[in-house]
């Protein structure tokens, strides 16, 4: 008796977790580079009464066992790796990875971190940085005296000087990828970090290494699909309340027992 | 009067694990892979209960109780051995002779093997089985099967569940490196990168799985050796789709609703036999 009470609980907790998630995938539903997390479930452990196969008695056996589950519980939040949508900017710093890789940005504290969010912008130096203040790495310079820049899809980065007609190469912009992009620690602010779980990144230039090409000019929105998340909250709500009713029947059930004993 | 009392509080019991195996039903609503479990409930004759208490003293039934037993079973015919379904409330009702006295009730348990729904995420390490086919993970216990087909990545590239269970292959693990180009995963579980084979899923089924597989949590199943597994030929791989659980919240609701009415039933049936004994004690104790 005490064990619906419990198994409910574990189920309320898990569709909980469930909506807490689905909000934070809304919330970021039109963040760049955003890659939306899916929650999941799994069954708890099984009281085994009997076990099937058991002997029934000499000559037969149990055809089928008595198991009770204990629940529900989350044991991953995976996030999906899939292409958001493309948004067409016009803007020069604005890049998109068309493909499975991600950027390389050199955090403040001298980290190496993984983003898919390519709004970049230039600081003081002239050095290209997220909105954050990160800088690509490899560092790319943009002189003062740019009158353009233009990014290829290979990463090459030129510039066309003020009064000069020849562009010229400043650098290229190298993208990272992982044999298992779901296993990266998310920071926040956009920026992943490599882990155990991820692998090693693979460093090399975009369009070469099966790391996605470059395009300029665009920016990826997230790739949460806003129905599909409403959907999930109302699966997830109903299911709240059902495992809440089981609660009540649960209780209703020791309240009867109550009433015999008195 | 006493056996009456002891099949109603049996009768009880089997209702409380009834609400107990809907919770977790309920609880896992959205478990991908999730079988739900239901019990049935049969009745408990004379003939049983002797086995019972008999396999708890830890003796054989000497040959003149296995022969009781044996004239028992053939007395109730074919009726002795169906299990009734749980919403029977008096299993049993009209016992044949004295001989198969109604004891109460026993719980069984069986999982629903019927498909889950079906939904497509795009996911391309997502899969389902079209058919009675299970996917084979190992673990330091051992292979188990599931049915639960969020797949995934390791650090090395090798296919593995939530968990970080190895997906076995018809020859050993399938490493896959990401970011190649297009995974894709055949109707016949073939995996392939780029039209370039890496390896095939290992599906297998059981003739009866209810009898062959029991739960250990965490999405698994483990084999109780009843039956060797076969590769299933009838299983249909589809990438693309997560198979969600297969409980059916109204009838779950349904059950529940029936089941608590039942056991509000069976404590008044209580209530009364008590009265019973109550007025009888008093009226012959008054005698004397």
């Amino acid at each position: 008796m005490y064990r619906a009470l419990y198994t409910a609980a574990t189920g309320m907790g898990v569709q909980q977790m469930n909506v807490d998630n689905i909000a934070n995938n809304l919330a970021n539903a039109s963040t760049t580079g955003f890659k939306r997390v899916r929650l999941e479930f799994q069954d708890l452990l099984y009281q085994t009464h009997r076990s099937p196969g058991a002997a029934a008695n000499a000559s037969t056996t149990l055809p089928v066992g008595l198991q009770i589950g204990l629940g529900a519980r989350v044991i991953s939040s995976e996030r999906i790796f899939l292409q958001g949508d493309f948004h067409q900017t016009q803007n020069p710093l604005d890049l998109v990875i068309e493909g499975s890789g991600f950027f390389q940005v050199r955090q403040t504290n001298g980290e190496l971190s993984y983003t898919r969010a390519g709004s970049f912008h230039l600081n003081a130096e002239g050095q290209v940085v997220t909105a954050t203040g990160e800088t690509l790495e490899p560092a790319i310079t943009i002189p003062r005296e740019a009158t353009s820049i233009t990014v290829g899809t290979d990463g090459t980065v030129s510039i066309t000087l003020a009064g000069q007609t020849n562009a010229q190469n400043v650098g290229q912009v190298q993208l990272a990828s992982f044999a298992n992009p779901a296993g990266l620690e998310s920071l926040g602010r956009n920026l992943f970090k490599e882990t155990a779980a991820s692998g090693q990144a693979t460093v090399g230039a975009p369009d070469a290494q099966g790391t996605g090409r470059v395009n300029q000019g665009y920016l990826e929105g997230s790739n949460v699909n806003v129905v599909e998340e409403l959907v999930n909250m109302i699966s997830a709500q109903r299911i709240y309340e059902t495992n809440s009713k089981v609660i009540s029947a649960a209780d209703r059930m020791l309240g009867t027992i109550n009433q015999a004993v008195s | 009067m006493n056996y009456g009392l002891y099949s109603a509080f049996l009768g009880m019991r089997a209702r409380q694990r009834t609400l107990e195996t809907i919770a977790n039903n309920i609880a896992n609503a959205s478990t991908a892979g999730f079988k739900r479990d239901s019990l049935f409930h049969h009745s408990i004759e004379k003939a049983d209960a002797a086995l019972i208490r008999a396999q708890q003293a830890g003796v054989q039934l000497n040959s003149q109780e296995a022969a009781q037993t044996a004239q028992a079973r053939a007395a109730l015919g074919a009726d002795g051995g169906t299990p009734t379904p749980s919403g029977s409330l008096f299993a049993a009702a009209n016992p044949p002779d004295s001989i198969a006295r109604v004891f109460g009730i026993l719980s069984g348990g069986v999982t629903d093997f019927a498909p889950g729904v079906l939904r497509q995420t795009g996911r391309p390490l997502d899969v389902a089985l079209d058919g009675a086919g299970f996917l084979v993970v190992q673990t330091p216990r051992g292979e188990r099967y599931t049915r639960a087909g969020a797949l995934t990545v390791d650090s090395s590239g090798q296919l593995v569940t939530q968990r970080g269970e190895l997906v076995v292959g018809d020859s050993g693990p399938i490493t896959i490196r990401q970011g190649k180009g297009d995974l894709s995963i055949g109707a016949d579980g073939s995996v392939s990168v780029d039209g370039k084979p890496l390896g095939k899923l290992k599906v297998v089924q059981f003739n009866d799985a209810r009898a062959a597989l029991t739960k250990e949590g965490d999405a698994l199943f483990m084999a109780t050796g009843k039956e060797p597994p076969q590769n299933a030929n009838n299983t249909r791989v589809v990438q693309g789709v997560l198979e969600l659980s297969n409980v059916n919240a109204v009838t779950e609701m349904a059950t529940m609703m029936h089941n608590s009415r039942e056991f509000d039933s069976l404590q008044r049936s209580i209530t009364m036999m008590m009265n019973d004994i109550g007025r009888k004690i008093a009226s012959e104790i008054g005698r004397i």
